[in-house]
């Protein structure tokens, strides 16, 4: 069991009210996925520049060691951004150029996300006291996507939380279980140069998907082609730069909600995860049907 | 009498039977606390109860033992009347 919330803004006039939204939706998962927590956020689109997101558990990690070699070897000016034990760098380098830089050189830092709007935090513990370290509750951004992990098949890790990011600006957060994901990773990491970071079956779903997005489908495309590639059982959230979508399995025994007003779009678990939305009450609420694909936004 | 919601009514139904109706805001109670009120018909006082503000939450209306009317008002989770 894992609990999985996303929550779409339709109306830019509640972007600074984003983090406030999902604050009590992820907080009500706790009880599904009380190991880890962590979330997606797509805010301050960079456009030129790319975010990489970082994450080191070492209490006090100096950043600036990382910062020093950035400059060192590519001679270009860099943002950091510190919360917690994550880091932000906004840099001009690509996402394939910037993975293996750090994958080469910081063999104790994870990369968490890169994109030109997407940054991912995540930790070990329940959804409370992920909130609290990052100041959850005053973010502005368009839409997240969060996870509460109750770990099934991979180790209690900050690498092993999601959501799982592997091409750029995508991420994926998976209520479930894949069959086939060693198969999978092997032949992504081989034959296309996706980059792995775990042995977690969702970050190989993630991989999927971008893999298909690099190839030039759009998102709703990816997903289609999922429910013929990938096996096992799942409800899937998914963002994009500009979108968001959620798919269930063919079987679809991991539940799921979504909510929909004309400002907004939530997806939870359960719908006590949805019950503090504004104007819920008035909300079209139902059940996403199996196999079948539903998105918002632009999704490429 | 304790009054826990914050409606209390009796209204006479077909038949001129009197129901004893009393309303329930789960954002006032615990789930735990709404199902021994409803357990114990509030004192054999009520025998229909309505229950607003549920937020999806799991177990309402569970291990009842009388024969009594509850009506939720809004979404449930899991387990609700059960053990009944």
């Amino acid at each position: 069991m894992c609990g999985i919330v996303g929550i779409y803004l339709k109306n830019k006039e509640l972007y600074s009210k984003l983090g406030s939204f999902f604050s009590p939706m992820l907080r009500e998962m706790g009880d599904r996925g009380p190991d880890s927590s962590g979330f997606a956020i797509y805010r301050n689109n960079l456009r030129e520049k790319f975010k990489v997101t970082l994450h080191n558990s070492t209490k006090n990690f100096d950043w600036s060691e990382i910062e020093k070699s950035i400059l060192n070897n590519f001679r270009l000016n860099i943002k950091v951004s510190r919360v917690s034990s994550h880091a932000t760098f906004e840099i001009s380098l690509k996402p394939s150029e910037l993975r293996n830089f750090f994958n080469a050189n910081f063999k104790d830092i994870n990369i968490t996300s890169i994109g030109h709007s997407l940054e991912i935090f995540k930790e070990v513990g329940m959804p409370d006291d992920v909130l609290n370290q990052f100041n959850v509750k005053d973010m502005s951004g368009s839409h997240m996507i969060g996870h509460t992990r109750m770990a099934t098949e991979s180790a209690v890790t900050t690498q092993g939380a999601h959501p799982f990011n592997t091409g750029e600006d995508l991420c994926l957060v998976h209520n479930g279980s894949l069959s086939n994901h060693n198969e999978y990773r092997k032949w992504l990491a081989k034959e296309k140069g996706i980059v792995f970071q775990t042995e977690n079956d969702s970050e190989v779903a993630a991989g999927y998907l971008s893999y298909k997005m690099e190839e030039g489908h759009s998102l709703e495309k990816a997903l289609e082609d999922a429910l013929d590639d990938l096996d096992g059982f799942y409800t899937f959230a998914v963002g994009t730069k500009n979108g968001f979508a959620v798919l269930r399995d063919r079987i679809a025994c991991k539940p799921a909600v979504i909510a929909e007003t004309e400002d907004w779009v939530g997806m939870a678990s359960e719908f006590r995860a949805l019950s503090r939305l504004p104007n819920i009450s008035n909300a079209d609420v139902w059940e996403p049907s199996p196999g079948k694909i539903y998105s918002w936004g632009d999704n490429g | 009498m304790q009054m826990f919601g914050n409606q209390a009514q009796e209204k006479f139904i077909a038949g001129g039977i009197m129901d004893k109706i009393k309303e329930i805001d789960l954002n006032n109670f615990e789930v735990k606390e709404l199902n021994k009120i409803l357990q114990k018909r509030d004192g054999n006082n009520f025998n229909h109860f309505n229950i607003i503000n549920p937020m999806g939450a799991h177990a309402i209306a569970t291990g009842l033992d009388a024969d009594i009317e509850v009506k939720i008002d809004g979404h449930v989770g899991y387990y609700c009347a059960g053990m009944n």
